[in-house]
């Protein structure tokens, strides 16, 4: 939680309003085909329930990444699993984990050796992942390892996915879940190679994923 | 002394969200704005689960969600970034709660990740690691701070006319309390409760969005 800006005090208020400028006070009406576009992939997502194609996807280049099948049915099991009690609210406590695998069939052989687990931490309606027990590899140059949450639909495949940061192999640390995503539906955490080609969407170069389980 | 901020003048109309037809009447002080009645009903609908109030939402807050945007990102990233938010915002809507912030900073809070999301991937692009993780700090307070004065103005834009008077004249045009009390011609009293009121809800536009 920010709980130095949530909780601070009026005099930083209203220095906040006394630097307000005038020009800060109009806003800017969006394109009309905003809405358009917001429309649309609602309606994609209700012609076609379980596979949710999220905007991003369909906007810039595809790469949809294929969970195996026995990738798929371990997800599935535990998605039921997972959607029981992510919601409590204790303090920064850890309400689920993960133990992350290399998949030899389709994951980039990078991560061979590499090992992880994770934790998810809740406090209040923020979450956070810290990632544990971790060996992993540095990738190329040019190329960073990034943590995801997947959101899988109902025949494991990539329904969403978001992104929760870059990921030092010699100091993983903890990872805040952006505002909006619940690790209810978002509960696979994926770790990958990303090069730096300005492409926001996951590169498909998995090094090692696992579900978020309940404790 | 600085010029009144657009906006905050008498006789002036409720923007909040985008609801900027409705005037406030000089007479209708201490009464919430019907916009703000608006607001409050389109939170409840939209936590509620109710399929029109996407709409409702986005016709409230789509120009500060897009505002905010632009702030960071250039037009066809801004539009692409308010509509994951407002997409984002339904697929999630059972993680908000009304009483426990605005939907304008909840969905706020939504767009100041996606647009770090959308930088941070820009630089990614430009710059060497080390480099851009200089820059992500500095990315992130910069967003931060913007949604932070864009919450300011969303919450100044909800007030009723004169609690906003008072707030512009305080604020703006640094005017004394007695000398707003009389130009305005209400006791010293209502002076100092419409800016604690003022600073009450920009706090809570500010917690909203900050947990």
């Amino acid at each position: 939680m920010d709980e130095e800006r949530a909780g601070r005090t009026d005099s930083a208020i209203e220095a906040l309003l006394r630097d307000l400028d005038a020009a800060e006070l109009e806003l800017i009406d969006p394109p009309e085909d905003v809405w358009e576009g917001i429309e649309s992939a609602v309606q994609a997502a209700d012609d076609a329930p379980g596979a949710v194609i999220a905007l991003e996807f369909r906007r810039r280049k595809v790469r949809r990444i294929m969970l195996s099948a026995a990738a798929a049915l371990v997800l599935v099991a535990a998605g039921v699993a997972a959607a029981v009690t992510l919601t409590r609210d204790d303090p920064a406590r850890v309400i689920a984990s993960a133990e992350l695998a290399y998949d030899p069939a389709s994951f980039d052989e990078l991560g061979a050796q590499a090992r992880a687990g994770a934790e998810l931490f809740a406090e209040d309606d923020r979450h956070s992942i810290k990632i544990v027990d971790a060996l992993l590899p540095s990738p190329e140059d040019g190329a960073d390892l990034e943590a995801w949450l997947i959101q899988p639909d109902e025949e494991g495949n990539v329904a969403d996915l978001v992104s929760i940061g870059l990921v030092d192999p010699d100091d993983p640390g903890r990872l805040e879940v952006p505002a909006g995503y619940d690790p209810k539906a978002f509960f696979v955490l994926d770790i990958s190679i990303e090069p730096r080609d300005g492409d926001t969407s996951h590169s498909g170069r998995s090094i090692l994923r696992g579900p978020l389980r309940e404790l | 002394m600085r010029p009144s901020a657009v906006g905050l003048d008498s006789g002036q109309r409720s923007q909040c969200g985008t609801d900027r037809g409705v005037v406030i009447s000089h007479y209708a002080f201490g009464v919430p704005s019907p916009a703000s009645q608006s607001a409050d009903n389109v939170e409840q609908a939209f936590a509620g689960g109710d399929e029109d109030a996407l709409r409702a939402a986005y016709e409230l807050y789509g120009a500060l969600v897009y505002t905010y945007c632009r702030r960071s990102l250039d037009e066809s990233r801004a539009k692409d970034v308010t509509q994951e938010v407002f997409i984002r915002a339904l697929r999630n809507r059972g993680q908000y709660k009304p009483h426990k912030g605005t939907l304008a900073g909840w969905l706020i809070a939504i767009a100041k990740n996606r647009i770090i999301d959308n930088i941070r991937a820009e630089q990614r692009h430009e710059k060497r690691r080390s480099e851009a993780d200089l820059g992500e700090v500095a990315v992130e307070a910069q967003v931060d701070q913007a949604g932070d004065r864009m919450m300011v103005a969303e919450a100044l834009r909800c007030l009723s006319d004169r609690p906003r008077r008072v707030i512009a004249m305080h604020y703006f045009d640094d005017l004394t309390h007695s000398q707003i009390a009389d130009r305005l011609s209400v006791p010293i009293g209502t002076v100092k409760s419409d800016l604690r009121r003022g600073l009450l809800q920009i706090r809570r536009q500010l917690e909203s969005v900050h947990g």
